[in-house]
């Protein structure tokens, strides 16, 4: 058996042809591989990773299936096939190695589909699609190397573009119309939209209603006690914000195999709402302990305006956050901090996908300072058994 | 009777290290295989250089009849380890026998004589392990050509003369042999208790430690039965069962996760913890050279992987051409990828005429191999979670791809222990321990450039 140093793994990484290949290869017979070890790697690639994190969103995509109709699996597809084309086109026309199948074109449309309310427009998320993957990705140099989350660039840069479209006013899930009253209960505090579709009410979500002067009251007075519908899903929202359950379960999966750091979406989440809940906040013209007719449900910040789908899925976006479990926890709580005061002080009842945005920008920051310590840097505790005789 | 307070105060760590990955563990395929002795080879090989340190000086020349045991060569400094014969047989030459891959190879080959079997007759009288005195069982370490058998190969004799002002509290057996398929030093510590048991407390005495520690891994259940039952009314030794999780037998994770004390970066051995750890099978090698006054010449090796048609523990004597133990072992003509050693650490063999050494633990082979394609870091951050010495390997990856040599020493590149945990987890394929070797050289140097003043 003849023995060869060729097929060792030459330089792939520069090769204008690498192709990402199989976990385990044959290689030609005769010849014994004397690479360098490690001998085996684990099963988990990159690609895998990518679309598990894509199918930890398919519960969330049926939800909002079931509460806004078939018009939402129809903008969820248009902004993957866009993505992964777009990526496609950009590679080939640039001669870098096609990526486009690798699950994070599809992850950064789904999540910027669900960014949106299922009145977005075709086109806007075309758009949007293009520019998350064009600018906010590849223009950095593809993937690992962007700043910024792309969906979430996709998304901030529809809201300036179709603010109207975007920021108008969610319809209410038609699913409701036979269910408890909530569609009542909210349309009564809604505002009417003269570009509604017909057996649509055009409402606010559930955070811009505090931040409108007069309503406050009446909501509390018109969703007496804690609507389960709410949690569920059945609210106004944009298409992914929307169902609890469906996002925690795909959470759920996620931390389980290991694939996110379940201390971001904790930190994220509690962060946001501990100081919602702790300081008091004043809409114009609103009495400062107004809040406190809200908060005995102080889950209300916590389940409305794509906080959950930020925190689990946006934060925890391995390119955009910091490497370190210590930077990790900073960015959350930055993120959560943010959020809480764009919502309070701020002119925008989101906040989410801001927050992170500010946090991406700090984390090559992050990264540079927050280091875990290097074992054996501290002094050595010798002189036990000095004190223990 | 239970184990010392003195004992206890010592073995007050968190039970495991921070880091550390799970690889596939393959070890069914061998660890219910009893040992058994190995085929005999014609013609044997023996590198005098199977130690770090000094290669050892030939004392003999072509053409001598050496007897099994005999001292063929001798210490080449301070840092070294004697060799000696491991067959009855003729010196047929002394030079450098060179390997694809393998860096030039000292040795003293040897043809050898089948019908002879006998020991050499100036090996030292057997001790009784009881009357030895610490200096008797260091110098007879020091004669029997004894080193790190868990694949280091660090000379024992050097590693039991802490350097002045320190000593050793604690002895540790790393019974741990966390790399996936190897069960070599498991079926020692079913086969050999009391030599294990015995060469401990040999050591012990050696060192003038407090008491000894037999760390396993709680996938060896058997194992820990066994000898925890063997030491039950010992005051100062004790069995612990570590959670499985590689490489919980390196080392300074082990001696953390069994005292909480971290050997210093950049120290040269584990003296500062007043620790001293040492392999399965060197242990029973020093019971042996004490009891039995024979040297090392001989080792079990674990033979596994789909490569092999009958994998099992063989016990084969040194300078064995690995090519006969394979075929011994049912190999594939199909096999890709020859590793002496483990999957995480083990070198992969240029050539199946290399020999068996004293630090080769086992022989697996592979009818495919890993591909690490090397995609763009993606910033996941699971090479910091899995690094045990807490550092960044995702800098040193991207940095030394660049040709960024500047910043590796800062990044505290030099206290990588080379597990390879980062490589296995990186889901973008790169080739990062690859990358910390080679900048590892490249930091030295630049170090030394500053140093000097260039």
């Amino acid at each position: 058996m003849t023995t060869s140093n060729t097929h060792t793994e030459s330089v792939a990484s520069k090769s204008a042809n690498a192709r990402p290949g199989p976990i385990t290869v044959q290689p030609p017979a005769g010849m014994l591989t004397v690479s360098s070890s490690p001998h085996d790697r684990t099963r988990w690639t990159q690609t895998k990773i990518m679309w598990a994190v894509f199918a930890a969103l398919i519960p969330n995509a049926i939800a909002a299936t079931f509460f806004f109709g078939w018009r939402a699996p129809a903008l969820m597809a248009m902004a993957v096939l866009t993505c992964i084309i777009a990526e496609f086109i950009w590679q080939k026309t640039m001669k870098r190695p096609v990526t486009a199948l690798d699950g994070s074109a599809a992850v950064t449309g789904i999540l910027l589909a669900m960014t949106l309310g299922v009145q977005t427009s075709f086109y806007a998320i075309i758009i949007g699609s293009v520019i998350a993957i064009i600018v906010a990705k590849q223009f950095f140099g593809g993937l690992g190397l962007n700043v910024w989350n792309p969906a979430l660039v996709g998304r901030a840069f529809l809201q300036v573009a179709f603010p109207q479209m975007i920021n108008g006013g969610f319809p209410i899930p038609k699913t409701l119309a036979t269910d408890s009253g909530l569609v009542s209960k909210l349309a009564a505090t809604a505002h009417a939209s003269a570009t509604a579709g017909v057996d649509m009410v055009s409402g606010a979500t559930p955070l811009m209603i505090p931040k409108d002067p007069g309503l406050l009251m009446s909501v509390k007075q018109t969703l007496t006690g804690f609507d389960w519908n709410l949690l569920l899903g059945a609210h106004p929202s944009s298409l992914g914000e929307s169902s609890v359950p469906a996002l925690l379960l795909g959470g759920i999966i996620l931390v389980v195999l290991k694939l996110i750091d379940w201390k971001v979406p904790v930190l994220f989440i509690g962060t946001t709402v501990l100081i919602m809940a702790v300081f008091p906040y004043a809409s114009a013209g609103q009495l400062p302990n107004a809040q406190r007719a809200l908060m005995p449900d102080v889950l209300y910040p916590a389940l409305t305006g794509g906080l959950f789908l930020g925190a689990i899925f946006m934060a925890t976006d391995m390119v955009t956050s910091p490497i370190t479990t210590k930077g990790r926890m900073i960015f959350a709580v930055g993120a959560g901090t943010i959020t809480a005061l764009i919502r309070m002080y701020g002119g925008y009842p989101e906040g989410v996908c801001y927050a992170i945005l500010i946090m991406n920008t700090t984390v090559p920051m992050i990264d540079r300072y927050v280091r875990p310590r290097v074992f054996g840097t501290r002094a050595v505790a010798r002189g036990a058994s000095a004190s223990a005789s | 009777m239970g184990l010392s307070a003195i004992m206890k105060n010592i073995l007050k760590g968190p039970g495991t290290f921070q880091g550390g990955i799970h690889p596939f563990e393959g070890k069914e395929l061998t660890e219910n295989k009893a040992s058994e002795p190995g085929p005999v080879a014609d013609t044997v090989t023996v590198p005098t250089a199977q130690h770090i340190g000094a290669p050892a000086k030939p004392i003999v020349k072509r053409g001598d009849v050496v007897k099994k045991g005999q001292l063929i060569a001798e210490v080449g400094g301070f840092v070294s380890a004697p060799i000696h014969s491991p067959v009855c047989g003729k010196v047929k030459k002394i030079g450098i026998v060179r390997f694809p891959a393998f860096r030039p190879m000292p040795s003293i080959v040897i043809t050898v004589d089948k019908e002879c079997d006998q020991w050499w007759d100036g090996l030292p009288k057997p001790l009784d392990p009881g009357d030895a005195t610490p200096e008797e069982i260091k110098a007879r370490v020091a004669g029997a050509g004894i080193v790190g058998l868990g694949g280091a190969t660090f000379p024992t004799s050097v590693k039991l003369n802490p350097p002045k002002g320190k000593s050793f509290e604690l002895v540790v057996i790393n019974g741990a042999e966390c790399e996936p398929y190897l069960t070599s030093d498991y079926r020692m510590m079913l086969e050999k208790p009391d030599g294990l048991i015995g060469g401990l407390k040999l050591l012990i005495k050696a060192v003038g430690a407090e008491g000894g520690v037999i760390a396993i891994e709680d996938n060896k259940p058997e194992a820990i039965a066994k000898l925890t039952e063997m030491t039950a009314s010992e005051d100062s030794i004790t069995v612990r069962a570590m959670p499985v999780k590689y490489p919980q037998g390196g080392e300074k994770q082990l001696i953390y996760a069994l005292t909480g004390r971290e050997v210093p970066s950049g120290a040269a051995g584990t003296a500062d913890t007043g620790v001293l750890v040492q392999n399965v099978n060197t242990a029973i090698a020093v019971f042996n050279a004490v009891t039995t006054g024979r040297p090392l010449i001989e080792r079990t090796v674990t033979v596994t992987g789909d490569g092999v048609t009958k994998p099992g523990n063989y016990t084969v004597a040194i300078g064995t051409p690995i090519r006969l133990l394979l075929d011994h072992a049912g190999l594939d003509e199909s096999v890709k990828t020859v590793i002496l050693g483990g999957p995480m650490m083990g070198i992969a063999a240029g050539s199946l005429d290399m020999p068996v050494q004293k630090g080769t633990g086992g022989i697996l082979c592979k009818r495919d191999r890993a591909v690490f394609d090397e995609q763009p870091c993606i910033r996941c951050g699971r090479c910091v979670d899995a690094c045990p010495v807490g550092l960044l390997p995702r800098e040193f990856s991207v940095m030394v791809e660049n040709l960024y040599f500047d910043e590796l020493m800062d990044y505290h590149i030099m206290d990588c222990i080379e597990c390879g945990s980062c490589t296995w987890t990186c889901p973008s394929g790169r080739k990062i321990v690859q990358s910390i070797r080679f900048g590892k050289g490249e930091a030295r140097l630049l170090a030394e450039k500053k140093k000097a003043g260039v």
